[in-house]
């Protein structure tokens, strides 16, 4: 419930009090109306108070104005919830009140149908930049919302109209991504990630002392669970999976005894939603139109694999978004208008009939987080604001000579990881696209990044499409020909890339075995100078020398792994850089850290063939990871940027960032006079200088900040026979 | 009704997916299972009375021939490989080439190949009594009921972590990561569906001379390639590869092994491994674990 509904809700209560003590027939005709509409607004019960509406038009006698306004609002309710019904009683009215002016004008306008006529309302519910993701699950109700908190590390039940909190999981490990509540409203199932595998667990709703939480499945060949939607009865959980293989699959959980009976296998990319008909009997999804598309379509199939009906193809990108709650039309987001709107497909003895219609356009990339008894749909958009700067230095005097400007003007917000070539003409980056800016997140389902090439002369982008589901930690390949990025191939596998700068052809230089450490982090990759080595960490921090010829391997530094989640062993090297001779390596070094946040840490630098390393700055300070670190280019130096203790909002704690000037010869570290207090705080807030040393290109904004909406009275006017 | 179509007829094995494709035209019922399954046997379907399908493929062979090319009427040769029919329900091209889009314009092609069993379907339908549709959906209706899963891998996959030995095991991790494997033979059925060149096409009598260029014996779908065979009961269907060129699972591990056969085409996925023979023993072990007894016809 709203604070505007709860308000209305008292002055509802408070008319009931004021009543006459000797109510008269016109008086007990409001009342009767006021309790419906009650029901209908405050209760979200749509058929209760069509129940009421009912009662309220067959005692109405001769009250004409009354049974037409009761008339009008139970088309109202019958409307909301995708009822062919409302169709006919707006008709009715017409027909059999002409003299009730302002209902049947009502009634016309609903009948209309125009958005505006039909009170089609579109509303922020919540929005917080310190959530990671809400791929998450709306209650029947509207008024709870389960999403994964900070650093995925619990799941966390939110009252809407309250604002309160509480985790749904105990546990400091990092685990989960998704969560979905039960048609009752009583329980959530999430996902637990336990290092190579994932789980699905069901944890109660309630408030007070609810039983603990139970796992329900456990497979180590599931790398991966996301919870979608349950079944009307409760039996039944819709996932998808990730096999260790790689391959995709949708599949039932039962939910008392945790079977798992695979549907359909779907490739390496799964779908991004799954939404169980209201019968129970159907499950929507989408999947990609083919290999070499992001664009996907959408997909009705029979909850006992009988059948599939291909609801929503054509050349443009159709993604689910749920069902009516008579389950009489079919939701899906399409561009095939040229943006991206909401459409709805009518469904009769589980077919679609006709053509879809528009009932919402420029709704934008928005994730669905499910639709509520009364029909109000609720969906999730990050709202992004991440920019490239470019700012002109002059390192020998340590300051600041211009402000930065904005390089990049297309796609303004989710744009990052700047990289320069070799030869300083190009200035390469990453451009979110797609459902990654719905969620947040740049890999999964549905997400598309652009790689964008900007040339330093002529101001000139082109963009480039690289057959890979994510990409990061971009970096140039010395020849300026090509640029190395870890990422996932359309297979579902991660490795480390090489992309065709100019065609962004794809060729992978290594694929990660499945359970081996992974690849870690976005500042982890450099190329040798003669372009025949790559170097990379992974998430242990063990650094690799890998011989892109022989593809031979070796250890430059062995690694630390976490005893859970995000922690900071000791002695771990946390971040990398290779010097332009490439002879050496910088690293961020953890000494001490606290939680998720490290406390002391120190800059080191060692013989890429190995030896002894050297400190050449310590801090002891609550900081984050000095994860950026671009040498001079007369390799005398580092630059070092010191992160100020962060929320995924922006520094905390008065934090600051700061730039230091290392020269790696044991000389003073010193404080550069650079204005670094816009760079994107944590592993994103790259910077990068300009091989001419004068020019620093830095990644400045926030994290996505997510936002939660809801849509109310758009299902359409239902034209599907009973 | 489309609805149920399926489930009246097959029981789902362990380890495929409870949805298989089936046309609208050709629901899947018991009756036309029961027709398909007397079809697939009858050798009047061929022009001399001597072949039937079941003749290339042989339930006891996980229906495959052991041939490595598959013999036709009069004693003529077929083209390749006679591949082993199972859980093509869920296939999404059909012949090592992948020219077929259905499972009913599939078992129509071998009754009027010259090579096979050379009969035209009116002719072969009349035989029997029916239509040439008839003939079409019964026998494509039966191949849909040939599953193979409840394997060991299966039962492993699935949870029972003592369904598969420490070699095997073994075997699986490189299959799917050092072996590359998974990056073609991958999902339940292990097949992408799709066309690939691994080289077995590939001839090159220039080999040390460097005088005559290569070509390829078959083009396959074009420039040598030819569609992801399925893994299961593969220790059953020897010898392999489209044209059955090689006789045993250790000697294809060690053809991938070295890279497949290098040519203009080959497939990027394709590329030398570098496995030990330890390494190459586990996934000979592993691919053994695909077997299991195989289920045809309606329950």
């Amino acid at each position: 419930m709203t604070r505007g509904m709860r308000v209305t809700a008292a002055l509802m209560l408070g008319a009931l009090l004021v009543v006459p003590a000797r109510p008269t027939a016109q008086a007990k005709a409001d009342v009767a109306l006021r309790a419906a509409m009650e029901t209908e607004t405050v209760k979200g019960d749509l058929k209760g108070a069509i129940e009421q509406y009912k009662k309220i038009v067959a005692s109405a006698g001769t009250n004409r104005t009354l049974a037409a306004q009761a008339l009008v609002r139970m088309a109202e309710c019958y409307q909301k919830l995708g009822d062919a019904q409302a169709r006919a009683i707006y008709e009715r009215v017409v027909r059999e009140f002409g003299d009730q002016r302002d209902a049947v004008e009502q009634a016309r306008a609903r009948l209309a149908g125009t958005a505006a006529s039909r009170g089609l309302a579109l509303r922020k519910v919540w929005s917080d930049p310190n959530v990671d993701s809400f791929f998450g699950g709306i209650s029947p109700d509207g008024r709870y919302l389960t999403y994964a908190g900070r650093f995925n590390t619990a799941v966390i039940l939110r009252d809407l109209v309250t604002g309160e909190e509480r985790p749904l999981t105990s546990g400091d490990s990092s685990g989960t991504f998704a969560s979905a509540i039960s048609k009752d409203g009583n329980e959530a199932a999430y996902d637990w990630y336990v290092g190579k595998s994932s789980e699905l667990w069901v944890a109660s709703l309630r408030s007070g002392n609810p039983p603990p939480s139970r796992r329900i499945l456990a497979n180590e060949e599931l790398s991966g669970i996301t919870p979608h939607d349950w079944s009307p009865d409760g039996k039944r959980i819709a996932v998808s999976v990730r096999r260790q293989d790689g391959a995709a699959q949708i599949g039932l959980v039962g939910v008392a005894d945790g079977s798992f009976h695979v549907l359909k296998s779907v490739d390496w990319r799964g779908p991004t939603r799954m939404f169980f008909s209201p019968d129970g009997l159907d499950i929507a999804f989408d999947l990609p139109a083919n290999d070499s598309t992001e664009d996907r379509d959408v997909f009705v199939l029979g909850a006992d694999g009988s059948r599939e009906i291909a609801a929503a193809t054509n050349p443009g990108d159709d993604a689910v978004i749920g069902w009516a709650p008579d389950g009489r039309h079919l939701l899906f987001a399409s561009d095939r208008n040229g943006t991206m709107g909401l459409w709805a497909l009518a469904f009769v003895d589980h077919k679609p009939q006709g053509a879809p219609a528009l009932v919402k356009a420029d709704i934008g990339n928005v994730f669905p987080l499910g639709i509520t008894r009364s029909g109000a749909l609720y969906t999730t958009i990050a709202m992004w604001d991440q920019e490239i700067e470019i700012a002109a230095v002059d390192l020998g005097t340590g300051k600041q000579t211009a402000a930065p400007v904005k390089p990049i003007q297309r796609f303004a917000g989710a744009n990052t990881q700047p990289a320069w070539s070799s030869d300083g003409k190009w200035l390469a980056y990453r451009s979110a696209r797609g459902r990654s800016l719905a969620t947040g997140v740049a890999g999964g389902a549905g997400a598309t990044s652009v790689l964008g090439i900007r040339s330093t002369d002529t101001g000139d982008i082109r963009e480039l499409r690289p057959a890979l589901s994510y990409f990061q930690g971009l970096t140039w390949a010395p020849d300026g020909g090509s640029l190395v990025a870890a990422g996932g191939d359309l297979k579902g596998r991660d490795g480390v890339f090489r992309i065709d700068a100019r065609t962004g052809h794809v060729t992978p230089l290594f694929l990660r075995i499945p359970g081996e450490d992974r690849l870690g982090g976005y500042e982890g990759l450099f190329v040798s100078p003669d372009g025949k080595r790559l170097y990379y960490r992974t998430q242990n921090g063990t650094v690799h020398e890998r011989d892109l010829s022989s593809e031979s391997e070796r250890v430059v530094v062995s690694g630390k792994p976490s005893a859970i989640g995000f922690t900071h062993p000791n002695g771990r090297l946390e971040a990398i850089s290779v010097s332009p001779d490439g002879r050496w390596i910088a690293a961020t070094r953890t000494e001490a850290f606290q939680g998720f946040e490290i406390t002391s840490a120190s800059v080191v630098v060692m013989p890429v063939d190995g030896g002894e390393s050297r400190t050449l700055l310590r801090v002891d300070q609550p900081m984050q990871i000095m994860n950026s670190m671009p040498w001079t280019p007369d390799g005398r130096a580092i630059l070092v940027l010191k992160m100020g203790s962060f929320s995924k909002g922006g520094l905390v704690d008065g934090g600051t960032n700061e730039l230091w000037y290392v020269p790696v010869d044991g000389g003073t570290p010193r404080k550069l006079d650079i204005d670094v207090s816009r760079v994107l705080p944590g592993g994103l807030g790259r910077i990068r200088l300009h091989p001419d040393g004068r020019q620093l290109a830095f990644v400045s904004g926030h994290y996505p900040v997510q936002e939660v909406w809801v849509l109310e009275n758009f299902l359409p006017v239902s034209s599907a026979k009973r | 009704m489309i609805r149920l179509l399926l489930a009246v007829a097959l029981a789902i094995p362990l380890g495929l997916d409870l949805y298989m494709p089936v046309p609208e035209e050709n629901p899947l019922i018991a009756e036309k299972v029961d027709l398909g399954r007397r079809l697939f046997n009858d050798r009047r379907l061929s022009r001399d009375g001597s072949i039937a399908c079941v003749s290339c493929h042989d339930p006891d062979r996980a229906f495959s021939d052991g041939r490595a090319i598959a013999a036709g009427v009069f004693g003529r040769a077929g083209r390749r490989n006679a591949p082993a029919i199972v859980n093509r329900g869920y296939g999404r091209a059909f012949f090592w080439d992948g020219r077929a889009h259905t499972l009913e314009e599939q078992v129509l092609e071998p009754i009027q190949d010259p090579n096979e069993m050379d009969l035209p379907v009116a002719e072969a339908a009349s035989r029997v009594g029916l239509t040439p549709e008839d003939v079409s959906r019964a026998l494509a209706s039966y191949v849909r009921s040939i599953l193979s899963g409840d394997s060991a891998y299966d039962r492993f996959v699935n949870g029972d972590r003592t369904a598969l030995s420490a070699e095997r095991q073994t075997g699986l991790q490189i299959f799917r990561g050092k072996g590359n494997c998974t990056a073609c033979h991958v999902g339940p059925n292990f097949s992408d569906e799709r066309i690939h060149n691994t080289g077995v096409a590939w001839r090159d009598p220039s080999t040390g001379s460097g005088q005559v260029a290569g070509y390829y014996a078959d083009e396959g779908a074009g420039n040598g390639t030819f569609k992801t065979p399925t893994l299961r009961e593969v220790a059953r269907t020897a010898p392999y590869m489209h044209d059955g060129s090689i006789s045993t699972l250790e000697e294809v591990v060690g053809f991938y092994d070295a890279g497949g056969r290098s040519n203009p085409h080959i497939d990027p996925e394709i590329h030398p491994l570098q496995l030990s023979v330890e390494e190459k023993q586990a996934i000979v072990a592993f691919l053994k674990s695909l077997s299991c007894s195989i289920r045809e016809g309606h329950p």
